[in-house]
């Protein structure tokens, strides 16, 4: 799936208010694999990958960690019926918790790297981004790859 | 779940959070994870080219499947323009000779840079709306130092703001927080440029509403601070309008760099770029 995003987002030439929308694609995985599938997820991978993520993206050492570190933790805690996460809880957990993790990310710029806060709508943009990527990969993903597990599982 | 996991979770979630916020802390005030930060960018390095990879695969099939009119086509295409620049190199050649016999007449001592450069390729782009970034593949292994001035084929690209072993993060001058030293190509009129976080043009700071400033004009660095080298162009003014109390103008600028769309860019690495006058 990332090396599709990946081609796709280099082939198509998409107008620059698209890239206001950009989902934030590792928060999604992290809370993917924490909300909708019944294994145990370690904390220590949200933790290292956060880390490979502020050295890319020169964000301050540590930031991501602690985002993904908590957005994983939230995502066990979301209530599962019948060892399916329900949609509206997970919704309102990752609509939270990418709300957070951006106003994090964008208030440790403006106080260690003293970078000017943009327009609360940036905010926004990423948010709906992110939640509209989470419906899509709730409904392709756990339809199609997922349910075949369930039927053989028990 | 049993209780005995959750409160495992929970404590590892807290000795976590705990060690995320002292890194932070740590990185604000010593340098201290400046190590672990290098040690991981050189394993990212890895993963970035071959993530970069298809993309090379794909620019090698496209050329071999071109045919070979297109080829021919370029082939000529180039010539010509090959032909224009070296006609516009020896224009220059003697436009310098002659500046230089000029400045002497007026008693100028010039110093002139010996301008060295590294070619660098795009590793990663930044851009988000609150800053405009790019990681590019060249650092501290490769003479890159913190400051260095970027460049394209068409003008300033922006400034080397962090220099890691094997990468660099280049602030583009389209950065809010960027500013260079400017100076009108036409008039001679000294200005900063600064950027606004739109890709799509800059502006320049505190320009009184009689400057001799028009749309159209050429904005060239004037050298000024030591950082960008003189002459470099940087943007062409499209609007300049009033402010309301009609004290300063308002300045749009076109940046002349192709800042999304290039791939290999020069990072300058030379020293001094200024003149004085002579004593």
């Amino acid at each position: 799936m990332s090396v599709f995003v990946s081609a796709f987002h280099s082939f198509a030439f998409f107008p620059e208010f698209v890239s206001y929308f950009t989902p934030n694609v590792v928060l999604l995985v992290c809370f993917y694999w924490a909300s909708n599938t019944n294994t145990s997820v370690s904390l220590l991978i949200p933790f290292v990958t956060g880390f490979f993520l502020d050295t890319l993206f020169a964000y301050p050492f540590g930031l991501n960690s602690l985002i993904l570190c908590l957005i994983t933790y939230l995502g066990m805690k979301i209530p599962k019926r019948e060892n399916k996460a329900v949609l509206r809880f997970q919704l309102a957990g990752l609509g939270i918790a990418s709300i957070l993790a951006e106003l994090a990310r964008y208030l440790s710029l403006t106080i260690v790297a003293d970078t000017p806060l943009p327009s609360p709508l940036v905010l926004v943009y990423s948010v709906i981004g992110t939640l509209v990527t989470w419906v899509l990969v709730v409904f392709v993903l756990d339809r199609w790859l997922v349910s075949e597990e369930t039927e053989v599982s028990f | 779940m049993s209780a005995a996991p959750q409160t495992s979770n929970i404590h590892t979630l807290l000795i976590l959070c705990f060690l995320c916020v002292l890194s932070i802390c740590l990185e604000h005030f010593t340098n201290f994870v400046n190590h672990p930060r290098q040690f991981i960018t050189w394993v990212t390095l890895g993963v970035q080219r071959v993530a970069n990879g298809y993309e090379d695969v794909l620019r090698f099939s496209g050329n071999y499947l071109s045919d070979r009119n297109e080829l021919l086509e370029r082939i000529e295409a180039l010539e010509v323009e090959n032909e224009q620049i070296s006609t516009l190199n020896s224009q220059l050649r003697a436009l310098e000779v002659s500046n230089v016999e000029l400045r002497e007449v007026l008693g100028f001592r010039i110093r002139e840079p010996t301008l060295s450069y590294v070619i660098a390729e795009l590793a990663a782009p930044l851009v988000s709306p609150a800053r405009d970034e790019v990681m590019l593949n060249r650092g501290l292994a490769h003479g890159i130092k913190q400051g260095s001035a970027v460049l394209d084929a068409s003008g300033v690209f922006g400034q080397v703001v962090e220099v890691l072993p094997y990468t660099s993060r280049v602030l583009m001058v389209t950065d809010k927080r960027i500013a260079v030293p400017v100076r009108v190509e036409r008039s001679g009129l000294h200005a900063v440029l600064t950027g606004v976080g739109d890709s799509r043009h800059l502006t320049l700071e505190h320009v009184e509403v009689t400057a001799d400033i028009e749309e159209g004009d050429l904005l060239i660095t004037s050298g000024l601070g030591g950082t960008f080298p003189y002459g470099y162009p940087v943007g062409v003014v499209t609007t300049r309008e009033n402010d309301e109390a009609g004290v300063v103008v308002r300045v749009s600028i076109e940046p002349r760099a192709e800042l999304n769309r290039r791939r290999y860019i020069l990072i300058l690495t030379g020293a001094s770029y200024s003149e004085t006058p002579a004593e």
